[in-house]
Parts: structure tokens; C-alpha cells; sequence
């Protein structure tokens, strides 16, 4: 009897980690020329940062109005997608929901790509970057600026054990099986990583235990880090940013704009590596139905941020809410566009399980992401443009922003970074827990490594 | 020629909205419509007067000269040192005039000041237009304006720490030749701030020893206890600025002192400090606790 449980364990086991490793092993040309289209786009903004770093930051549209650009919107854009690893860890960790298995890995690998970037962004954005180190030397305990760097630093570290510790099983599973099938030094790299894993009881203990702990620690400090960047704005007396609720604002969008990075990265990883068997209907249907729960909760923060001042209307807030809410408004247009696309039609969608499909799914996905970058422009840039007191004696032209080419340019540089991240580590890492989705399978996986 | 067009659109356009605020009515009542003084038209009561002035009406009246007609363009308040004005009103009709206002840009101070103050308030105008009859029986108890015959010579200040009182001492010679301390002479005196100056007195009298003494009250000093003092009198006949020494320095808390929010990395608020590094040092405890579980989990790889 257990002879054929055991036998068909290793059948179930030996197709799942064919299908799951397959694109290990491949370089189709498509693949060639993604990597190559995103490093070409990196070569040009590192050509155009050169030109920043030389000059100064007076290459850029910021002025002493607009002292943050499109490089700090996209930074909080970054945290906010960052945020997705958090809010996949938190279903599985805390509501222990099963089906997002497959979904927790490629969660972790844009959390880690986009928290990287964010910190690469502020660095982007300053003027003297060799001066970084005065942040550390002399930073004050009292500023949000570094607390945010902490929380930043910490949840790098978080993401990185997040998305290495589940992956040593597969990782061992690659180097055992896997020899003959690969270049040499990748087999290496696998053999290295896999940190001499064999599968004993005890270090599936450790594995577990410390996941556990992780996946609990990561939500304080997913809260954190959004709440600590929501904060940066917010504790600038500023009309538009002068909110209480500016934290759970932010934290709710970010989920918002990670549930559709996720789906978008799904959905294509799902086409390219033949895995519709693993990723199915049902899946992008759950994450749907998460999508549209959080983008419910963002929307009433919505209303919450822009009804309480509106029926208020002090002075610098009304002119604030003029720019966006009128279609005369500088960002009016913008403003309209982004909520419509960005929020309320993926709602809609959303609510009808036809839509929850794998390919609509990801045009909304798409729509969540592009639309969340130009909310946070719209968070941050038309605020600075009405400031409380005017500053004196400033040019015309200081009162308003326009991003430069240079400036446009390096901000899609870093953000070509962030997917090439996901790329590679989508290429060269199976991308779907191996050994959970067997043990989901009913695989005993301790005995079968 | 485009300018004068506009200037003229700009005058009619003004005399239109004078127009407009002239359905504003002074009220006279015709009990005193003839009235005369009804204080003293002496020294005292013009000082006083002056007093009252300074404080309530010269906001919008500003100083007061002697003029053949108002200075001032309406709708801002006239010059009420200007012939016409004063030929034209009786002490009674101003009385009015301060009493209700025009319902326009002339306040009422009918509540606001006594009726016996608006007299001398009054009187204090009367004293710019050197026609002015006053009634023959108030004419009697005027004063001199100067009882002090003679020159001065110098004005000394000094502080009174036991009276907490600025005193002024006058020093001059009489018509003979004399050293006496003149009495009755006006001294003003003001205390020097960053805006204006602070009247202590304006036109008090020195007493037999040609002393002016004045309370300071609460004064704000230096850090050090100094003021600076202005002193002048009869007209800035003599006058002095001296530095008194007056508390033992002003103590102010300096808001970058003690552990704040807004103070250097070295202050920051100990509830904050502790709080974030608590926090910082347990997450990272824990981070270090499970990279460690990575080495423990390469120490039981295969060997
Ligand atoms: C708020 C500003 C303001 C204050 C304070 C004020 N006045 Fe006037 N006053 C005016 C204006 C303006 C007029 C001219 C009104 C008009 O002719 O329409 C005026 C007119 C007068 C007139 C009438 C002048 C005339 O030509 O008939 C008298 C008298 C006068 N003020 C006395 C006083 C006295 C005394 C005080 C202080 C107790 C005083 N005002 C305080 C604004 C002020």
C-alpha cells in the first residue's frame, strides 16, 4: 500500500518539478530581447543621470516651489508597490488563506525589487549624493526622514529572508535533480543558495518557525514604512497634505497598487512559463476579489481626504482642491483620468467574476499600477505648488512644474531597474513554491527530496 | 494723455463713492447746537485732552497742524487743525460730531469716552485755532502755560529702585541768575522699544524740587535689567537719553534649550529616543535572530 502512495508521490513530484523548473533551463529569444529592451532604457538614464549628477538637480523641473518631482512620487510609488509582499504574507500568515501559495513568491520578488528601488530613488533625487552619509552622521532621532530610512532598511532586510528562506527547498530539489540540465555555474549558484539543504525534520522546523515569525513581523513593519512615508508629507504643514488620515491613506493605496502589480506579473508569468495548470481561473479570481476589497476600503479613504476639507474650504485648501477637482485645475484632467481608470472603473470590473479572468484581470492590474504612479504625483506635487506663504521675489516660471526629459528619462530608468529585478529573479528562480504546492498536493515532501 | 483719461475716470470714480458715503448724516442736537466748553479751557484739561486724542481718534486723524483748510482727502479722516472746520463748529456741534459719529467713516465715541473727556478732548482741538474764544468764565481759571520763568539747563534721569519709579530732575538758573530746581515745567518722558517709543509721561509737571517721578510698572528689560530712557522738557528745551539699570536682567526660557522636537540630534525628547530605539533594536534583533537560523540550517546540511 504505502509502495504506491510512494510511487505515485514521486510521479506527482517529479511533473511538478519539471513544470516549475522548466524555464530555468531555457533562454528563448523573447526573453533575450525583454532583457536586453530594459537594459538599453537603464544604459540611457544612467547616460542621463550623468548629466544630473554633473549639473545639479537644476537639470530637473524642480524648483524652490516644487522640491520634490516626479523622483519622490515614484519613491512613494515604489514603497507602495513594495507594500504587495506585505499584504500577500499577511493572507497567508494571519488569515491563513491557502490559495495565495503560488501568489507569495512573486509577491516577495516585486516587494524586493520595488523597496530596493525606493531606496535608490532618494538617492536619485538628491542633488549631492556624496553627501548621503551626512544623513546617517547627522541625522535627528526627532525626523521622519530617518525613520523612514530605518524602516526602508528593515524592510529590505524582512523581504529578502522572506523570499529566500521558503525557496531553499527548491532550491535543494534543483541541485539534486537538476545537474545535468543546467550551464555549470548556475547549477553552482543553486548549490551555494541552497545552503547545504537536505529536508531533515529540523530544518523544516527551523524553516517553519522562522517564516512564521517573519511573516508576523513583516506587518508592523509594512505599516510602518507606508505610515512613516504617508508622515514625511503629512508633518509638512501643507494644505493637501494636512490629514490625520494620511497613514492608513496611503497604506490602503499601496495595497491597491501591489494587488495589480501582482496580477500583471502573474499573468505573464503564467503565459511564458506554461503554468495554467498551477496558476489557474481560480486564483486570479481570488486575488480579484482581494483587489476589490482593498480598492473599497481605498476608495472611502478617498472620499474621507478630499469631501472633509471640500465642505471646509480654508482658503489654501480650496485652492489645492481647485487644481484638482476643477477641469480648469492644472492636474484636473490628470486627477479625473487617474481616479476613473485607477479606482473606480477597476472596482466595477471587479465586482463581476467575468472579469476576474486571467487576461482582464491583468489590463486592470495595469490600470492599478499606472494609475497608482499618477496618484502619488498628484499626492505630491500640486500641494508644493500652493504653498501657505509665497516665497518672494521667485521667477514666473518657479510656480510651476514641468519634469524635464532628463528628468522623465531617469525616473523610468529606475523604474525599468525595479521590473529587470523581477525579471531576472523570475527567470532565474522557480517562481512557484515547489514543495508547497507538492505538500498541498499531499506530497510527503520530507521523505521524497 | 491715456494717463490724465484715467486719471479723471479714476477722480470721478472716487467723488462717486463719496457721494455714495455722503447719505451719511452728522446728527446735532439742538439743545447743543450753541454750546460752549463745559470744562476749563486751561493747561490741564488740553493735556488731558491731548491724552485721550493720542489714544482714541489719532489713528485715523494723525497729527493735528493748523491749516487754512483740510489737508486730507476724503473718504481718511480730516485734519481737525484746519480754520474751516474750526470756524465753522461750535464747541457744541463737535461734542456731537465725536457723540454719534456720521454713521460713515467717523466713529461714535458717544459711550466710549465721558462727557467731561470729550470736552477736554475738545479743548485740546480748540488749542490749535488761536481765534478761539473760550466763555469769559472758563477764560478766568486758564493757566500759564510755563510757571517756570527762567532757562533750564540740564535734564537728569535716574531709576528709584525702592518706588520702582523712573525720576527726571531738572536743573536751571531763574531770571537772576540763580541755580534753582524749576517747577512746573512739562517733561515727557519715553522708554525706547524696537517700534516707537513707549510714553511713560507726556507734559507732567515737576513738583517744587523740579522732580517728575513716574511708576514703571512691569517693564520688560534687556537680558542684562537695563532700559533705555528719553526725557525731554518745555518743548525739547533740554533733553537727555540715559540707560537706567532697572531689574536684574530679563530671564526668558529659550525654546532650543531642554530635549524638544524641533532641537538638535543631541536633545532629542528621551520618550522618543527610547521609543525608536526600542523599536529599531528589537526588529533588527529579530532579523539577526532568523539570519542566524540560516546558519543554523547550512549546520545541518549533509556531510
Ligand atoms: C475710524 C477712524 C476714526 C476715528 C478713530 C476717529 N475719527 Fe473722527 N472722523 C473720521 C472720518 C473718516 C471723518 C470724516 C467723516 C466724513 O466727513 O464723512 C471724521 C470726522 C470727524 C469730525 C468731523 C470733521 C468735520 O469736518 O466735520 C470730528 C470732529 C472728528 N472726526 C473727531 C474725532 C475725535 C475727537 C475722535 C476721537 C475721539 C475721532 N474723530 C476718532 C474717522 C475717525
Amino acid at each position: 500500500m504505502s509502495e504506491i502512495i510512494k510511487q505515485n508521490d514521486e510521479k506527482i513530484m517529479t511533473k511538478i518539478t519539471k513544470d516549475l523548473t522548466h524555464h530555468l533551463t531555457t533562454r528563448p529569444l523573447g526573453f533575450k530581447l525583454w532583457i536586453g529592451f530594459l537594459l538599453t532604457f537603464i544604459a540611457v538614464a544612467i547616460w542621463a543621470y550623468g548629466i544630473q549628477f554633473e549639473k545639479g538637480l537644476g537639470v530637473t523641473g524642480m524648483r524652490d516651489y516644487v522640491s520634490w518631482g516626479l523622483y519622490i512620487a515614484s519613491f512613494v510609488f515604489f514603497v507602495a508597490v513594495a507594500l504587495v509582499g506585505m499584504l500577500i504574507s499577511a493572507t497567508v500568515g494571519l488569515l491563513k488563506q491557502k490559495w495565495i501559495v503560488p501568489v507569495s513568491r512573486v509577491a516577495e520578488m516585486i516587494a524586493l525589487a520595488f523597496v530596493l528601488m525606493a531606496g535608490v530613488i532618494i538617492v536619485v533625487d538628491m542633488g549631492r549624493p556624496d553627501r548621503l552619509l551626512n544623513v546617517f552622521i547627522y541625522g535627528r532621532f526627532q525626523s521622519p526622514i530617518i525613520w523612514d530610512i530605518t524602516v526602508v532598511q528593515v524592510y529590505i532586510l524582512i523581504s529578502f529572508l522572506l523570499l529566500f528562506l521558503p525557496m531553499l527547498p527548491d532550491l535543494a530539489i534543483i541541485r539534486n535533480h537538476m545537474k545535468g540540465d543546467l550551464p555549470k555555474w548556475q547549477w553552482k549558484m543553486y548549490n551555494i543558495l541552497s545552503l547545504g539543504w537536505v529536508g531533515t525534520p529540523q530544518q523544516y522546523k527551523i524553516l517553519h518557525s522562522t517564516v512564521r515569525v517573519l511573516l508576523i513581523l513583516i506587518v508592523p513593519v509594512a505599516l510602518g514604512i507606508h505610515t512613516v512615508t504617508s508622515w514625511l508629507s503629512a508633518m509638512t504643514l501643507r494644505a493637501g497634505w494636512d490629514s490625520t488620515i494620511f497613514g492608513p491613506y496611503y497604506v490602503t493605496g499601496a495595497f491597491v497598487a501591489g494587488a495589480g502589480a501582482v496580477a500583471v506579473a502573474l499573468y505573464f508569468i503564467r503565459r511564458f512559463y506554461h503554468l495554467e495548470e498551477y496558476i489557474t481561473d481560480y486564483h486570479f479570481d481570488k486575488l480579484g476579489q482581494l483587489m476589490v476589497l482593498v480598492a473599497l476600503v481605498y476608495l472611502y479613504f478617498n472620499l474621507n481626504e478630499f469631501w472633509v476639507p471640500g465642505f471646509k474650504m480654508k482658503t489654501a485648501d480650496a485652492k489645492h482642491l481647485h487644481t484638482l477637482f476643477s477641469l480648469h485645475g492644472e492636474y484636473g484632467v490628470m486627477f479625473y483620468l487617474t481616479q476613473m481608470f485607477g479606482l473606480i472603473l477597476p472596482i466595477i470590473f471587479g465586482l463581476f467574476r467575468r472579469f476576474r479572468k486571467p487576461f482582464p484581470m491583468m489590463i486592470i492590474g495595469i490600470a492599478l499600477v499606472v494609475g497608482a504612479w499618477f496618484k502619488r504625483v498628484i499626492i505630491i506635487i500640486p500641494t508644493l505648488i500652493h504653498a501657505y506663504l509665497p516665497i518672494q521675489n521667485v521667477p514666473e516660471s518657479f510656480h510651476e512644474y514641468d519634469p524635464t526629459g532628463i528628468e522623465i528619462t531617469i525616473t523610468l530608468g529606475v523604474i525599468a531597474v525595479a521590473v529587470l529585478i523581477v525579471s531576472l529573479l523570475a527567470k532565474f528562480f522557480p517562481v512557484l513554491p515547489i514543495w508547497e504546492i507538492a505538500e498541498e498536493k499531499g506530497v510527503d515532501i520530507e521523505r521524497d527530496l | 494723455m491715456k494717463k490724465s483719461i484715467l486719471n479723471i475716470i479714476g477722480l470721478i470714480s472716487i467723488s462717486l463713492m463719496i457721494a455714495a458715503s455722503a447719505q451719511a448724516q452728522w446728527k446735532i442736537d439742538d439743545g447743543l447746537k450753541d454750546a460752549k466748553l463745559k470744562v476749563d479751557y486751561n493747561e490741564d484739561n488740553i493735556t488731558a485732552g491731548k491724552a485721550i486724542y493720542d489714544s482714541r481718534c489719532k489713528a485715523c486723524h494723525r497729527d493735528i497742524v493748523t491749516t487754512e483748510k483740510n489737508d486730507r482727502a476724503l473718504p481718511s479722516a480730516p485734519n481737525l487743525g484746519n480754520k474751516e472746520f474750526q470756524s465753522t463748529n461750535t464747541d457744541g456741534e463737535m461734542f456731537c460730531k465725536i457723540s454719534y459719529g456720521n454713521g460713515g467713516g467717523m466713529p461714535p465715541f458717544e459711550k466710549q469716552i465721558s462727557d467731561v473727556d470729550k470736552w477736554k478732548v475738545i479743548a485740546f482741538l480748540r488749542s490749535y485755532y488761536p481765534a478761539y474764544k473760550a466763555s469769559t468764565a472758563s477764560t478766568q481759571a486758564a493757566a500759564p502755560v510755563n510757571s517756570f520763568k527762567g532757562t533750564l539747563n540740564a535734564i537728569k534721569l535716574s531709576y528709584d529702585s525702592e518706588n520702582n519709579k523712573v525720576v527726571a530732575q531738572l536743573s536751571g538758573q531763574d531770571g537772576d541768575g540763580n541755580i534753582v530746581n524749576p517747577k512746573g515745567v512739562k517733561v515727557s518722558i519715553y522708554v525706547k522699544r524696537y517700534f516707537g517709543e513707549l510714553p511713560l509721561c507726556d507734559g507732567e509737571k515737576t513738583d517744587a524740587n523740579g522732580m517728575v517721578s513716574i511708576p514703571l510698572g512691569n517693564l520688560p528689560t534687556d537680558t542684562l535689567g537695563f532700559i533705555i530712557v528719553k526725557a525731554s522738557a518745555a518743548n525739547n528745551a533740554v533733553s537727555t537719553e540715559s540707560k537706567l539699570k532697572v531689574s536684574d536682567g530679563y530671564h526668558w526660557k529659550n525654546p532650543l534649550d531642554g530635549r524638544h522636537l524641533w532641537a538638535v540630534r543631541a536633545k532629542t525628547p528621551l520618550w522618543l529616543l527610547i521609543t525608536y530605539l526600542t523599536v529599531t533594536i528589537s526588529v533588527l534583533a529579530i532579523i539577526a535572530w532568523a539570519f542566524f537560523q540560516l546558519f543554523r540550517i547550512y549546520n545541518l546540511r549533509e556531510r
